[in-house]
């Protein structure tokens, strides 16, 4: 299922499938953003999660031709999940599953022992953590930007 | 859900698929053209960023696609005053596309002052990564830098060709002009 899942500190989560966001059953923006513990994105063999507590945002981008008939939805080229960095954490790290297209960013508060691949946050505190599907290169993308998308 | 764009020649008006900037002389510039940009979704549009490609499909000029877009992009990049022309946007809707018959552009001055008016070259609108975020001026009801806000009609932007007086090869030429934006259901 290609779509995102919300996960909130009640032990629920909310799916919000491309079929279902398409047919307007569900909407991110409009469906609770408060209590978010963790947030995931499937696109075909993609799988992207980012975990901890605080707010998150999804987006996807698009292009579209001038050339292209009226009623076109474009082309989508980029796929986002987005996590506000919250001042509790300090590190943060991603982590390639087994699988190839399988990623986490996973946040810590306390100072980890194995600091391979660790990102410092103690500056960025407000800013975005973002992972992206670059529909058009086939790669995935992790970085910190200053505003949601 | 995946929202609808429009680009039309009048606010709210019917679609359009082409621009026709219409035959002229080597060393002046074409029609301008006012082209306006919206959308059918429920929440605003963000990142909105105009760039231009070769012709893939459909092409009906005289030459080729992509020495067509290596041409235009090469008009963009010439310093020589005989050499420079190329794909120019204006986006200065709110100030009455203002900049005089120039757009206060030349072949040392290739985005103007103001930064509201651009020629499309190496770096400038030449790809996706080289995508020109649209202005905040391209509309009043627009207040922020790249985006089209729902239900908002009056985004535009003007743009015409500018032939160097140098090229002598007469011919239709067709480049593709894309929308590069961003949606959250």
């Amino acid at each position: 299922m290609n779509g995102w899942t919300k996960y909130y500190s009640n032990d629920t989560n909310l799916v919000g499938s491309d079929l279902d966001v398409e047919q307007e059953l569900v909407s991110w923006s409009e469906s609770s953003l408060d209590n978010m513990i963790a947030c995931d994105l499937s696109h075909n063999d993609y799988f992207l999660k980012i975990n901890g507590i605080g707010n998150y945002w999804q987006s996807d981008d698009y292009i579209l031709d001038l050339s292209q008939p009226s009623g076109s939805p474009g082309t989508r080229i980029c796929r986002r999940l987005q996590k506000q960095i919250d001042a509790s954490e300090q590190y943060a790290k991603l982590i390639q599953h087994s699988v190839d297209k399988n990623f986490e960013v996973i946040t810590y508060n306390e100072e980890q022992q194995d600091i391979n691949g660790i990102v410092e946050l103690a500056t960025l505190t407000g800013k975005w953590l973002t992972l992206e599907i670059d529909l058009i290169n086939d790669y995935v993308r992790f970085s910190i930007l200053d505003s949601q998308v | 859900m995946p929202i609808n764009i429009t680009w039309s020649l009048t606010s709210g008006g019917g679609a359009i698929t082409s621009v026709n900037h219409a035959a002229v002389e080597s060393g002046l510039t074409t029609d301008e053209t006012t082209t306006f940009i919206r959308h059918d979704g429920t929440r605003k549009i963000t990142n909105c960023a105009l760039f231009i490609g070769p012709k893939t499909s459909g092409y009906a000029g005289d030459f080729d696609g992509t020495s067509d877009y290596n041409e235009l992009i090469a008009w963009g990049d010439s310093s020589p005053a005989g050499d420079f022309g190329g794909f120019q946007i204006n986006m200065d809707a709110e100030g009455g596309f203002s900049g005089g018959a120039t757009w206060g552009m030349s072949e040392l001055q290739k985005t103007s002052v103001d930064g509201l008016k651009f020629t499309v070259r190496t770096g400038i609108g030449d790809n996706i990564s080289n995508a020109i975020p649209l202005s905040e001026k391209v509309s009043a009801s627009v207040s922020i830098t790249g985006e089209i806000p729902a239900g908002v009609t009056t985004s535009s932007v003007k743009t015409r060709i500018k032939i160097p007086t140098n090229e002598d090869i007469g011919g239709f030429r067709e480049f593709s002009l894309f929308l590069k934006y961003s949606y959250t259901s």
